[in-house]
């Protein structure tokens, strides 16, 4: 019966053709020298990837993404649980919170960079005018790796707090009523009740979330280009620049492939997490 | 509380608030410091120069055209594939379900240098197509429609062969139908995420008049210098589309999100 392989193929015509085909051959030209037509010349082994390991960008685009999801993932995490805690119970007249809080979905990467590029100006901008600080976010070396940050930090709220609030809304109103019954105080119910009980869904926000944040590239290209003097190459910026720029489809394959690698690492380890702290009702 | 609520929600807003204010302001009362928040009166010429000096409807019909174009496509395929693996019984079902799946797994950026190459050499660098082609499936809609399929009843597919109806027939008078909010909540869903992808249009056009209107708006800002007034009406132009959509869709976004089968 080839019926239902009919129904399969355009899926998986697409499918293969442009996520599984390009995986496999980012791998195979990784080992591979590149002409400007996108052809492999010469097989180089594991010359590239040697390279790789030996090129300071690693360490560094590294450490600058880091930095970003480390401000990143806390940032967007914690905020959208306190909005979603705010939001939980209905009322009349939450729709309309609830809405503004979930508003940054609506808003896309470059709009969001585009207005904090504004908002984070060092003469007229919002922000600094609003905290009395005076920093120069996207020109300093320090902060504009922060500065990014920032902005991608408001732009994960939106999905962020509508996963959170549909999981919050889901814990089982007679728990939360026996547990006051006996006694117990909001933050109790929360340790104790809530959170465990919403923790798939934090699950999978945090693994999710994650891999986004290693993979920044958006904000970098359109704002600061890698600069100040490298202080926000992350590591898809580089693999963007070894191929992009540099023509060097070949090394180029085998960052990404890297970068593919050190993803997977940090990925495992959120599922560590999953082992110790989800709890499945 | 409530009041909390919404000054909360107010300071989650306000960057568009913001832009939407800068919008309307002219180039003098943008330079003042302190900054202000609100114009002191509607300044409309930053709205004329964006529609005037800028291929900003290009930019939208083209955004608008690939967004539906390769939704719609999406949905094909992912029904399709959904369909094949809830009302078929065949050998290798389970394993291409994961196949799909599995390209979960890979992330999207890492495999622009290859598509990219893949792409122009089909010579379909600066075309329409060559943005749809690598978005027309999706394993993620794939997987949510399945599980919207597991719901429908068996008697339904029973009662339909019985009257000698075929799975293409099936397919398309009953289980599509039957799905309509699902299908409805994906299409918005899918339509906005479209609107604002930036990083593939971005590296497979280079003509102007193909720019979506996410990769155009980031370079109104090598215009002179920077003229924010003009850069935030633009902002605000690009933004209307998907503000609409998402509060006036807001039933069946919150619906797609949490029937992605999360639960907990």
């Amino acid at each position: 019966m080839i019926k239902p392989y009919l129904f399969l193929l355009p899926c998986l015509f697409f499918v293969v053709l442009f996520t599984y085909y390009p995986f496999v051959k980012i791998i195979y030209l990784g080992f591979t020298l590149v002409n400007i037509n996108g052809d492999p010349v010469e097989f180089v082994w594991l010359e590239n990837y040697i390279e790789v390991f030996k090129d300071e960008s690693l360490v560094k685009t590294l450490l600058n993404t880091l930095k970003y999801t480390v401000i990143t993932i806390p940032g967007t995490f914690v905020i959208s649980l306190v909005l979603a805690l705010l939001a939980e119970k209905k009322r009349p007249g939450s729709k309309i919170y609830q809405i503004m809080f979930a508003f940054p979905m609506a808003v896309s990467m470059s709009s969001t960079v585009m207005i904090f590029q504004l908002l984070m100006n060092p003469t007229i901008g919002m922000l600094n005018y609003l905290t009395g600080l005076n920093i120069d976010w996207f020109g300093s070396e320090k902060y504009a790796m922060v500065g990014i940050a920032i902005l991608s930090t408001w732009m994960g709220i939106g999905v962020n707090f509508l996963f959170l609030l549909a999981s919050l809304r889901n814990v089982p109103d007679d728990l939360l009523e026996a547990a006051s019954l006996e006694g117990a105080n909001y933050v109790q119910q929360f340790v104790k009740i809530k959170f465990p009980l919403i923790t798939p869904t934090v699950f999978f926000l945090l693994c999710t979330d994650l891999i986004g944040a290693l993979m920044v590239f958006g904000p970098v290209m359109i704002l600061t280009q890698g600069g100040p003097m490298g202080a926000t190459e992350t590591m898809i910026y580089w693999m963007y620049t070894e191929a992009f720029d540099r023509g060097k489809y070949g090394y180029g394959s085998a960052v990404a492939v890297v970068i593919f690698m050190i993803v997977m690492i940090f990925t495992l380890l959120t599922f560590i997490y999953e082992r110790r702290g989800v709890h499945y009702s | 509380m409530p009041a909390v609520c919404i000054l909360t929600g107010l300071a989650v807003i306000f960057p568009v608030i913001y832009c939407l204010g800068v919008s309307f302001m002219s180039p003098d009362q943008l330079s003042t410091y302190p900054p202000k928040l609100f114009p002191n009166e509607f300044y409309w010429e930053n709205y004329k120069i964006v529609f005037t000096s800028t291929p900003i409807l290009r930019f939208m019909w083209n955004s608008f055209f690939i967004a539906f174009v390769c939704t719609v496509g999406r949905l094909i395929t992912s029904s399709l594939a959904a369909y094949s693996f809830v009302f078929f019984d065949y050998k290798g079902k389970h394993f291409w379900f994961l196949f799909i799946l599995g390209t979960m797994m890979i992330p999207g950026d890492m495999l622009i240098i290859t598509n990219y190459i893949t792409v122009a050499k089909l010579d379909l660098i600066d075309t329409y197509a060559g943005v749809m082609v690598v978005m027309l499936a999706s394993a993620v809609y794939m997987f949510v429609l399945r599980q919207h399929f597991l719901t429908i009843p068996k008697e339904f597919k029973d009662a339909a062969f019985v009257d000698g109806c075929g799975h293409l027939r099936f397919y398309l008078s009953v289980v599509l139908p039957v799905s309509r909010p699902i299908l409805s909540s994906i299409f918005i869903a899918s339509f906005i995420n479209l609107w604002n992808t930036y990083l593939w249009p971005l590296m497979v056009t280079n003509a102007e008049e193909m720019r979506t209107v996410q990769v155009g708006i980031t370079m109104l800002q090598f215009e002179e210098s920077m003229v924010y007034g003009p850069v935030m009406a633009g902002v605000i132009v690009i933004l209307i589309p998907s503000i609409f959509v998402f509060l006036v869709f807001q039933k069946q976004l919150v619906f797609s999100i949490t029937s992605s089968g999360i639960k907990g």
